[in-house]
């Protein structure tokens, strides 16, 4: 059970006794499983439950938080009055009147994986493992998960608006290791959907060991990659970790509002080659980060960030939004009661455009074409930013050649933007991990095929590009 | 929480052993930009595991709002969270050690020390930063971290520990511009009250630090000697110290298998872990499993002396557990981790080591180690920051550029090593280094 509405008022009242103008409670029950797998025998197994709130009041610009998992009324109103002792100023608001808000689900479950089978969970990480071991002899370890939880948020302000949402995650990964004498490689995949048990119907965790084992197998014998400065073509899918770390951080608004990112002050201007066109959308039915209503109670909405080049929005919470004199755009999220909540990205993706991934590939004489792409990381401050290659190919005279393991690639957000010079057709989307000051949660990343026409290559390989 | 009511009823529901691990924490967090207090702060939160062994298997279950009433409903949990467990390793739940060192530290007197006296000293930290230099274009944040921990373990083979520490700590980021270029760069500094933060001091090094780093050319794609500078080789080392896990090794997760006794290292190189470190972030007397801790040489002069146990990982490799048996969190199961965690020191100054390359790259700052580093064959490829040397003097600073190896092989071709080590803000620590040569990728 949630906290009762009374309770809500009566803390929320106490907090804005000395001052405050606006406060708000996020209040969270979250259950979560896990269990682990390697080489097919279960290792650990863990379930629990999150719950706590967190409690906001903002003073002008000024903003203070505090949260407990200690949910008495007594404690909650004490904690209420220890946070507002921060604050000193006339009250403006005395009485908080509390109204539910209620809507459609877009996120519909059918089978919540709070309650089905350890067993068949089990049995699921079992085909994936076996599918992965069965892949190819040199497969020597596969490491695989499954987690899942259901968190059940609430949040009231003192505007009077209290909603919630229960939001469902899954996900099934794979890590194998293939050796063969001295050479060792890894190899991974890990779908995940806001979508209940039933998402492993679509998501077979058959395909799931198999992909991690061909990775393995695909870069095992791969020669170093080379360094240096070429074209290099981002196969579609998890490739759009570039546009997240290239740009999406930086139109943050937990960045923008202080001036701490290279797009302040940009909207209208062109930041981006015409051929981009780049959309957040946190609304997309069961996409892994997606949810119903953001982490300060606002539905969620499709934001296009960028039309044809030009700087069309930025992602505000209510906080940043009134630093920078804009409304919210409802990207305000966070990973738990724990984290104070602000601006992050949902479901970010470059949207489709005219070329074809032949002809991207038949124009460079010299190149690099990364196939699948693993984490990265980026300065929003300076725009710096890189992501690492999983499978590279090099391209050579307007072909595809060998496999190239271990490049990561590097670049300007403002300037690899503007290098974008054709984006391809079939928009595909992958699960990620976004962390920042609120936390880890769920983000998509996606786009179709793109082509930059240079960017650093940090490989192992000395050679230069003349190779 | 009744405590003890949990451990009969666990003994009834038919689990062997049963342990109750509780974490408190509460902290307090000042951030202060442009002279106001921009956002403050303060926490308080209880977190309670428990772990029982079922039919000789291991079942975890972590929870925030506890009431006795929930015991049946918590141990079935446990008990068919274990059945499901299909590993046939020995898990344990231990006795008390006969004794626990004590760990020297000082007083924390800042968990007394009123707040506006420490926003008074983080608005002077902030103004002093600001003036150092005309190029300093903000003061991104100035923020002030407190918390105190209280950690028991209390199980049915008759352990009842209890520990608490605290930390404090300032950090501060900063964004220099000129002209186009716009830099950031940030630093810390753990302190036990407010007389120990020399303002000055800490702003020099940081103004320093970032305007260094401005008008930073690129570099050729080459092979160059490479200086680790303290805290990029702390980071890489950092993101490295599952190598050294003994359950890992077992299986075969970590490159580190069976090389126990070899050398693993150039020998200019020896690994510490000191759980005992007077003021030590990670001192403790006594681990997550209650085994109790001691200070170890993991590698001595290049050679793998032992690998890092939990009382799992010890039992698979027939050894003793070495008190490395900590959470991730208070929730998850009982992993592997060091603790102060330290290259030992060379003797080389940083100076002397960069007047001896000729043609170098120093490298002061690492990105994306979550991503480009392999943690299993410790390849890599990383975004770094840092300076050209020419004929032993810094010519440039540099960025945007890559450095790729393996670390393995990287630490077995060492030219020197500093005797400048600094423990990271997680706990480990190296020396700069001076490696012999590095794959650079730049223009």
């Amino acid at each position: 059970m949630m906290l009762e509405i009374k309770v809500l008022e009566k803390v929320l009242e106490t907090a804005l006794k000395t001052g405050g103008d606006f406060a708000e409670i996020f209040e969270e029950k979250n259950y979560r499983n896990s269990i682990s797998m390697l080489n097919g025998k279960v290792e650990d197994v863990n379930s629990g439950v999150r719950r706590g709130i967190g409690l906001r009041i903002y003073h002008g610009l000024e903003s203070v938080y505090a949260y407990t998992n200690d949910l008495s009324e007594e404690n909650l109103i004490k904690t209420a009055k220890q946070l507002s002792a921060a604050i000193d100023d006339q009250q403006v608001i005395e009485h908080v009147k509390l109204q539910e808000v209620t809507y459609e689900n877009a996120h519909p479950v059918t089978l919540y994986p709070k309650t089905f089978p350890m067993e068949k969970k089990v049995a699921l990480l079992k085909r994936a493992n076996d599918a992965a071991m069965a892949y190819d002899a040199h497969i020597q370890k596969a490491m695989s998960f499954l987690m899942d939880e259901e968190q059940h948020v609430a949040i009231a302000n003192s505007e009077g608006r209290y909603i919630q949402d229960t939001r469902v995650h899954t996900r099934l990964g794979v890590t194998v290791i293939a050796e063969d004498g001295d050479l060792h490689e890894t190899g991974s995949c890990a779908p995940g959907s806001s979508k209940g048990m039933e998402f492993y119907e679509e998501a077979l965790p058959e395909e799931t060991g198999k992909e991690a084992a061909r990775a393995a197998m695909q870069m095992l014998y791969a020669d170093d990659c080379p360094s240096g400065t070429m074209p290099v073509v981002i196969e579609n899918g998890f490739g759009g970790v570039i546009f997240h770390e290239a740009c999406g951080h930086a139109l943050e608004a937990a960045a923008v509002a202080k001036g701490q990112s290279v797009f302040c002050g940009k909207l209208g201007q062109k930041i981006a080659s015409e051929c981009v066109t780049a959309v957040d959308d946190g609304t997309i039915p069961n996409a892994w980060g997606s949810e119903n209503i953001d982490d300060e109670g606002n539905f969620q909405q499709r934001r296009v960030l960028i039309e044809n080049g030009i700087l069309k929005s930025y992602m505000i919470d209510r906080l940043n939004g009134r630093r920078m004199g804009m409304e919210s755009t409802s990207s305000s999220r966070r990973e738990s009661y724990k984290y104070e909540t602000t601006s992050r990205m949902s479901n970010t993706f470059i949207t489709e455009g005219n070329d074809t991934l032949e002809d991207m590939i038949a124009g460079i004489s010299y190149g690099l074409y990364a196939k699948s792409l693993g984490g990265g990381s980026v300065d929003p401050s300076t725009g710096d930013f890189n992501f690492s290659v999983r499978e590279g190919y090099l391209i050579k005279d307007g072909k595809i050649s060998k496999p190239v393991k271990g490049a990561t690639l590097i670049g300007n957000g403002a300037d690899v933007l503007m290098k974008i010079d054709m984006v391809g057709k079939n928009v595909l989307r992958a699960p990620g991990m976004c962390g920042a000051s609120s936390g880890s949660i769920p983000t998509d990343v996606g786009q179709p095929p793109l082509r930059v026409s240079a960017m650093i290559v940090g490989g192992k390989e000395g050679g230069s590009a003349n190779e | 929480m009744n405590k003890q009511l949990w451990m009969d009823a666990a003994k009834k529901a038919g689990l062997e052993q049963f342990e109750i691990y509780e974490q408190r924490h509460t902290s307090t967090s000042i951030n202060v930009y442009e002279q106001k207090v921009d956002s403050f702060s303060i926490s308080d939160c209880d977190g309670i595991a428990m772990r029982g062994i079922y039919q000789g298997k291991m079942g975890n279950c972590f929870l925030e709002e506890v009431d006795d009433a929930q015991i049946d409903d918590v141990l079935d949990q446990i008990k068919q969270n274990a059945s499901i467990i299909t590993a046939e390793d020995k898990v344990m739940i231990l006795a008390p050690a006969e004794s626990y060192p004590t760990i020297q530290k000082h007083k924390n007197t800042l968990l007394e020390t009123e707040n506006s006296l420490k926003i008074q000293k983080l608005k002077e930290l902030e103004e002093t930063v600001k003036q150092m230099d005309s190029r300093i274009a903000q003061v991104m944040t100035t923020t002030y971290e407190e918390s105190v921990a209280v950690r028991s373990i209390v199980n049915t083979k008759g352990m009842d520990l209890c520990d608490s520490d605290s930390c404090s700590i300032v950090y501060v980021e900063v964004l220099a511009k000129d002209g186009e270029d716009t830099k950031s760069a940030f630093d810390w500094l753990y302190i036990k009250d407010l007389e120990a933060l020399d303002i000055p001091a800490f702003a020099h090094k940081l103004c320093d630090k970032v305007i260094n780093k401005l008008h930073a050319d690129t570099i050729e794609s080459g092979n160059y000697p490479l200086l680790m500078e303290k805290s990029a080789m702390t980071s890489l080392f950092s993101a490295l110290a599952g190598l050294f896990d003994g359950e890992n090794a077992f299986k075969g997760i970590s490159i580190l298998k069976d090389k126990l006794n070899e050398a693993i290292f150039d020998a200019k190189i020896s690994v510490i872990d000191d759980p005992l470190m007077e003021d030590g972030i990670n001192s403790a007397s006594f681990d997550d499993e209650g085994t109790a801790c001691y200070t170890k040489t993991v590698v001595d002069k290049g050679i793998l002396k032992t690998y890092l146990h939990n009382s799992k990982s010890a039992e698979l490799m027939q050894t003793t557990s070495t008190g490395n048996g900590f959470k991730g969190g208070y929730g998850g199961p009982v992993g592997i981790s060091p603790t102060n965690f330290y290259i030992e020191n060379g003797t080389a100054s940083y100076e002397e080591m960069i007047k001896t390359m000729k043609k170098g790259v120093i490298v002061t700052n690492l990105n994306g180690l979550h991503a480009g580093l392999n943690p299993v064959s410790t390849e890599f490829s990383l975004q770094s920051e840092g300076f050209y040397v020419e004929d032993g003097v810094i010519v440039k600073p540099i960025n945007l550029f890559t450095i790729s190896g393996n670390f393995l092989d990287m630490m077995k071709h060492i030219k020197m090593v500093g005797n400048d080590c600094k423990m990271g803000m997680s706990g480990v620590g190296t020396p700069s280094i001076l490696f012999e040569t590095i794959a650079v990728s730049g223009k």
